[in-house]
């Protein structure tokens, strides 16, 4: 069965986006030109995606969410032009599936946008717990879907750094919420991950808690951060022989993208810092 | 193994242009996700060189990077060549900070392997 994708084709900057959804099988796409055409659209009929238009207001964006003529658009893909942590809190407070400030990153966009079309309902949330533009906090299911639209939330939160600081402490950030939701949740939806990150004039901190029995960095053989010098592969041998899956460097990553990162005494719950 | 749906990674084989070669193509994020089609494919494949070209895998995870490894050491076992080609800025950043940038065979392109490895 088709998808129906409703989009509003307000600026150039989305061209790139619409070619990519065009190309995706048993996706059919509506184009509007501006963001009241398209809530007016949207009142009328269900969509499986809205993408927001570019320009417009928050409001006018926020909408979509909203509950009209007995339709509500589950899976609303928020466009901005200019980095705003304050529109992006709003996205994740008001149950947005996802937020892009343009220029768009085509690769985490589809991504996002194939995961919004092919996984069903319902769409586990993302609860909210603070948003103070430099404290947010969030707690959500061990859920690999929820975990890649929190990176894209973040990532939004990150767009005014440089892009390749962005993209490593991105990818700390996906490996140590991954080691959550693995080992200290088994990824039961069930369970919640709680995550922190705040902001100041000289540093970011990440804060991630599992419900998980936690662990005890110092005794992971099985991790790369426990190769002898010299050996980078050493621990793959030892997974292979424990029949764990490839992998083992998630926090050896993240110890190096990271100035700081430490543990709580349990072990489930990690503190990354990186100085700006 | 979590359910959800897998990325929008597609991986396609061919062979390359000279003979024992093949090359297999992966586009799109490589991840706990998905790695396992990507390890289905090495190992089912036996040809005396193998490229495998990420030039359009935008990042890959901890645990696809350590089958890309299982590959470096299960053709060094079988005394088989491998090469990973046109490796985006992304990745080379994420070997280098795992400490394995020098392990894996690596080549800036498919004709550039091709022509050292066969």
């Amino acid at each position: 069965m088709n998808k129906r994708v409703l989009l509003v084709r307000d600026s150039p900057a989305v061209d790139e986006l619409v070619a990519k959804i065009s190309q995706m099988e048993d996706c059919v796409v509506v184009e509007s030109d501006s963001n009241v055409e398209a809530k007016a659209l949207a009142e009328s009929a269900s969509y499986d995606v809205v993408l927001t238009g570019v320009g417009g207001t928050l409001s006018e964006k926020l909408s979509f969410l909203e509950t009209s003529n007995g339709h509500r658009q589950n899976r609303v893909i928020l466009l901005g032009s200019e980095p705003s942590p304050g529109d992006v809190t709003a996205a994740i407070r008001h149950g947005a599936f996802s937020y892009f400030t343009a220029p768009f990153k085509t690769s985490w966009f589809q991504e996002i946008i194939t995961r919004a079309l092919q996984t069903p309902d319902p769409v586990a949330p993302i609860q909210l717990l603070s948003a103070l533009p430099n404290w947010i906090i969030m707690q959500f299911a061990a859920d690999h879907l929820v975990l890649e639209r929190v990176l894209q939330f973040l990532r939004e939160l990150h767009s005014d750094l440089p892009p390749s600081l962005c993209d490593n402490l991105m990818m700390a950030c996906r490996e140590v919420l991954l080691n959550a939701a693995e080992h200290g949740c088994r990824f039961d939806p069930g369970k919640y991950i709680q995550f922190v990150f705040a902001r100041t004039k000289r540093l970011l901190l990440y804060q991630v808690r599992d419900p998980g029995p936690g662990f005890a960095p110092k005794s992971m053989t099985h991790a790369a951060i426990s190769n002898p010098v010299g050996d980078p592969i050493r621990h793959l041998e030892i997974r292979e022989q424990q029949g764990l899956r490839p992998g083992g460097f998630g926090i050896l990553v993240a110890e190096k993208i990271m100035d700081e990162m430490l543990y709580n005494e349990k072990g489930n719950e990690a503190l990354l810092i990186k100085y700006l | 193994m979590p359910t959800q749906p897998t990325g929008p990674v597609k991986i396609e084989a061919s062979p390359g242009s000279k003979d024992g070669v093949n090359v297999l193509k992966v586009s799109g994020p490589l991840t706990i996700y998905n790695f396992f089609d990507f390890q289905d494919f090495t190992r089912k494949d036996k040809s005396p060189v193998l490229i495998i070209d990420l030039g359009e895998v935008p990042y890959m995870d901890s645990a696809a990077l350590g089958c890309l490894l299982g590959v470096h050491v299960s053709c060094e076992k079988n005394q088989r060549k491998y090469a990973v080609v046109n490796l985006p800025e992304r990745l080379q950043t994420m070997f280098s900070m795992a400490g394995v940038s020098e392990y894996l065979n690596t080549y800036p392109n498919v004709a550039a392997a091709e022509s050292a490895l066969s």
